[in-house]
């Protein structure tokens, strides 16, 4: 049998073909491939936060801006602290008076006085960007403007950014919004200047009452580390399928 | 203070999350709008040149043109209003990231326009030819850049173009579907508004495209008829009309059945979007969107006898209910808060006070919406978008081609072809093929009973015949003059062109302009 | 059909047009990081300058040194878990960059965490020496109008004058 150059060349290019394909076809179908990813090694931070013991003071909301310089005065902000009212009537009152900035000081769910007597349950739950594992914010920036980093903080390029606000509708939680002053999208960095340096976020570093804990997922010393392992945290809006990085104590069903 | 962006024209009731505004605004409203009037207006052209419904040929350079018009504006709201960077639009050229619904933005709007782009060039090339040649200073200048170069006019050339123009409405057809169920797709794909996230979104966007994109075409067409005193055909009309009427009942049917699906699977969103649909968005929907703009214009159009003025207030009401179709999905489906425990309200900003609001309000609105017209405006004069008016000539009435029989024809087989092909006379050529005669039913009836008889026998000769450029005044003339019921249209050789018969006339008389 | 071909050209010349801008605009290191195309594309330069982000919030072993007896009074308190910067405002590189910093002595600053809320946590449990009752005062019936520094003394979390 004698073989021409180019049958040669087609015959050796469809066993390769047919060799790779399969083969990393089936890497990919791997169980041990779902598990190391699960319980990998990897770098990666992550959040918890112990609702029980916010007190809705706000200081990590007054931190945080100034930290991050959000201009103090304006109704946004990459942190804020929901307060939770829930009457006698059934009624549930969610408020976040400018964003908590300033802290809850007055028994006075969205501007209404409420009898002590007349309130079954309240509490506060802070919020922030949930750096999600699959961030559909990322997912949908047309640009590239915004990404995960390898360790799992979701940032924003302020030089990249057009400003179309896809990621601000594309995510669940409300963490986006315009920067004020550079009118590009912008959210929690988790303090990613000073995670990165070996100090905690500002918002971390103002609570003093250890309702917010920053650290790395992976490291079997940090504290975060262990309440996710050993403690029932839960998730915002898992449904989303986001996989968000920010893990609660403390949740209760009306929370959104 | 500093406010923050969305802040200045967002009501916030109960609780919404602090970040949360109205960040789409009534540009992204106008997008859609905008891109959909483009798709219904191509499709329009492209019944024309792909399926030859003739009788919108009065309508398919216009609505071609008009649609690349539309074209140049319909992503202006974003680049020029909506985006808080707009210097930086080019990066979605750069760094596309095709994971992101609107990363193909750039790519499929330039493809979409090339395409338009080169049907138009494709079909106005004898013009653009004609007008290099004749015109001097500026404007010839112009046309001598548009011929890119080539003048050949030569048949063969003609019929390449012709060829390609067909091909190019083809494929511009799945191509505007394509657009705009891509525009649709980009907010169905968006899970966290409810109101938005349905696989039906990009049919929903689609057909509410075409009922708006004919409608303006429809309206377009009457207004600018009247304008220049032309006559409106009325089958292009109603013609038209049927396209929209049954366009109308799909869509109808898409968007009702998304709002079905959604309060009998009742989610956990349906509490705060029923409240939304059915209290605070309830009299745009349901009056202007579907009853105004739908249920009322397919009831017009459905009644028997469509004329000028009813298709142009259903077409208007159609266009009406589109542009708040889109008002109420794009601004309803952020009315309701990602809490689910709040709303907001949009306040368009009317007199502007600063950037943001002139940027973002009214005053930008009405250029959006003015200058596809003023774009046409300016397109009309250098490639004009009606057809000329001239007078009716014998070519434009005639049947082409007609069928001779030779002077050798048996008189029996004559008799055959009159009664086969349903025709009254048929003209008798010599072995040169040139025009010797006619023979017409009577001849055949009266004529003398003897054996063998051939046409030549029995023929009226010579014939009476006239050129393709003869005016419909002088065929007129003729029949009336010398009695007759047909005449042959030869060409300068004497051979058979056509034949125009009287109720070809009559039909000129009766339609004017329209006649195609 | 030669002249068929012409509108294609223009095309091709302007996708050409626009790739070489794209060379040029485009920075160097923008890329799919980890060949994560969906997650990871970006300018990777960005990263650094959100690690350059300046710091304002110091800790209080900023403070530490200067500041020594204050230190010492509120670390040893109830107060121990409250920074000095939370109400005497992010350090920056105090005392160079501000010289002084502002001090809240506001009853709104003291509310934040005193004021009394029906659903807030009523004991603190935060502190090494174990849980307290969480101080609750109601903001309009407890001496409105003073400052709260008039009779309190912040660093000690106890009265002025006491020990």
């Amino acid at each position: 049998m004698k073989l021409t150059r180019r049958e040669l060349l087609k015959m050796g290019f469809i066993s390769v073909a047919g060799t790779v394909i399969p083969l990393s076809a089936l890497e990919i179908l791997k169980p041990e491939a779902f598990a190391s990813l699960k319980h990998s090694k990897k770098k990666r931070w992550g959040f918890v936060v112990d609702a029980t013991k916010c007190v809705g003071c706000g200081m990590c909301v007054k931190a945080c801006k100034l930290e991050n310089e959000v201009p103090f005065e304006s109704n946004v902000s990459r942190t804020w602290v929901e307060r939770y009212v829930v009457t006698k009537d059934g009624d549930v009152i969610i408020d976040s008076p400018k964003e908590a900035r300033y802290g809850f000081i007055k028994n006075d769910p969205q501007g209404k006085k409420i009898k002590d007597e007349d309130i079954v349950k309240g509490f506060f739950v802070p919020k922030l960007c949930n750096q999600c594992d699959k961030p559909s914010c990322v997912q949908v920036c047309p640009v590239g403007a915004t990404y995960k980093t390898e360790d799992g903080v979701v940032l924003v390029d302020r030089t990249w950014c057009i400003g179309c606000g896809y990621c601000v509708q594309n995510c669940p939680y409300g963490a986006r919004f315009f920067h004020p002053v550079y009118n590009t999208a912008e959210k929690c960095t988790f303090c990613y200047h000073r995670i990165t340096k070996g100090m905690k976020a500002a918002c971390v570093d103002a609570c003093a009452f250890g309702a917010r804990k920053i650290g790395l997922i992976n490291d079997p010393q940090s504290e975060v580390h262990k309440i996710i392992n050993t403690e029932r945290v839960a998730v915002l809006k898992p449904e989303f399928g986001n996989e968000p990085q920010v893990f609660y104590i403390g949740l209760d069903h009306i929370v959104r | 203070m500093t406010h923050a962006h969305g802040e200045l024209w967002t009501i916030k009731e109960l609780f919404t999350y602090p970040n949360e505004f109205i960040y789409w605004t009534v540009h992204i409203a106008v997008y859609p709008y905008l891109t959909g009037l483009v798709a219904g207006a191509f499709v329009l052209s492209s019944l024309y040149h792909v399926f030859g419904k003739k009788e919108l040929k009065p309508v398919a350079k216009f609505s071609l043109v008009f649609s690349f018009a539309l074209l140049i504006m319909a992503p202006q709201p974003l680049l020029l209003f909506h985006l808080t960077q707009p210097q930086r639009a080019f990066n979605v050229f750069f760094t596309p990231h095709f994971y992101s619904a609107i990363a193909a933005f750039g790519v499929v709007f330039s493809a979409y326009m090339a395409i338009v782009g080169a049907e138009i060039w494709f079909a106005y090339r004898p013009f653009i030819v004609e007008q290099a040649h004749g015109r001097k200073g500026i404007m010839g200048l112009l046309y001598k850049t548009m011929t890119l170069g080539s003048y050949d006019l030569s048949d063969k050339a003609l019929h390449t173009d012709e060829k390609i123009v067909k091909i190019l409405a083809a494929i511009g057809i799945p191509s505007a579907a394509f657009l705009h169920g891509y525009v649709g797709f980009i907010f169905g794909s968006v899970k966290t508004v409810a109101l938005w996230k349905t696989p039906l979104m990009p049919f929903i966007f689609l057909m509410s495209a075409i009922i708006s994109g004919v409608a303006l075409c429809i309206a377009t067409y009457i207004v600018g008829m009247k304008l220049f005193k032309r006559t409106i055909c009325p089958d292009t009309v109603r013609s038209m009309g049927k396209v929209l009427a049954g366009f109308i009942i799909i869509a109808f049917i898409l968007e009702s059945i998304d709002i079905v699906f959604h309060s009998y699977t009742a989610e956990e969103f349906w509490g705060i979007l029923s409240v939304v649909l059915f209290e605070r968005v309830a009299f745009d929907m349901f009056v202007v969107q579907w009853g105004l703009g739908m249920i009322v214009p397919l009831i017009m159009l459905l009644l028997p006898k469509v004329g000028t003025l009813r298709a142009f207030i259903a077409s208007a009401l159609v266009l009406n209910g589109v542009f708040v179709m889109r008002w109420n999905v794009v601004i309803g489906g952020q009315s309701m808060s990602k809490s689910f425990a709040g709303f907001m309200q949009y306040k368009m900003p009317i007199i502007p006070y600063n950037l943001e609001t002139l940027r973002e309000g009214l005053v930008a609105v009405i250029f959006l919406l003015v200058m596809p017209f003023v774009l046409l405006c300016i397109f009309n004069k250098i490639l004009p978008v009606f057809p000329k008016r001239k007078g009716i000539t014998a070519s434009d009435i005639m049947t082409h081609m007609p069928l001779t029989v030779t002077t050798k024809t048996p008189v029996e087989e004559v008799a055959d072809i009159l009664v086969s092909k349903n025709i009254s006379g048929v003209p008798v050529v010599d072995s040169n093929k040139k025009v010797v005669g006619v023979l017409s039913e009577s001849d055949v009836i009266f004529r003398k009973e003897a054996d063998s008889l051939t046409a030549k026998d029995i023929m009226t000769a010579p014939p009476v015949t006239a050129y393709a450029d003869t005016s419909l005044a002088e065929l007129r003339q003729i029949m009336a003059d010398k009695h007759i019921k047909r005449i042959i249209i030869t060409d300068k050789e004497g051979h058979a062109a056509g034949i125009v018969s009287r109720i070809d006339v009559v039909r000129a008389q009766e339609m004017g302009e329209c006649q195609n | 059909m030669s002249h068929a071909w012409r509108p294609l050209f223009v095309v091709i010349g302007l996708v050409a047009l626009i790739l070489v801008v794209r060379a040029i605009i485009v920075p160097a290191d923008f890329q799919a990081k980890n060949g994560d195309y969906k997650y990871q594309w970006h300018r990777v330069g960005n990263e650094e300058d959100w690690k350059n982000f300046k710091v304002k919030y110091q800790g209080r072993d900023y403070c530490k040194d200067c500041h020594s007896a204050q230190y010492g009074q509120a670390t040893s308190s109830k107060h121990a878990l409250v920074q000095c910067e939370n109400c005497h405002g992010p350090a920056i590189e105090h005392p160079v960059n501000p010289a002084k910093l502002t001090i809240d002595k506001s009853r709104e600053l003291c509310l934040r965490c005193h004021a009394k809320l029906p659903y807030r946590p009523a004991v603190y449990a935060g502190l090494p020496a174990g849980p307290i009752p969480l101080k609750m005062q109601d903001g309009e019936q407890h001496n409105p109008g003073i400052e709260c520094v008039t009779c309190h003394d912040v660093h000690r979390a106890g009265f002025k004058g006491g020990k």
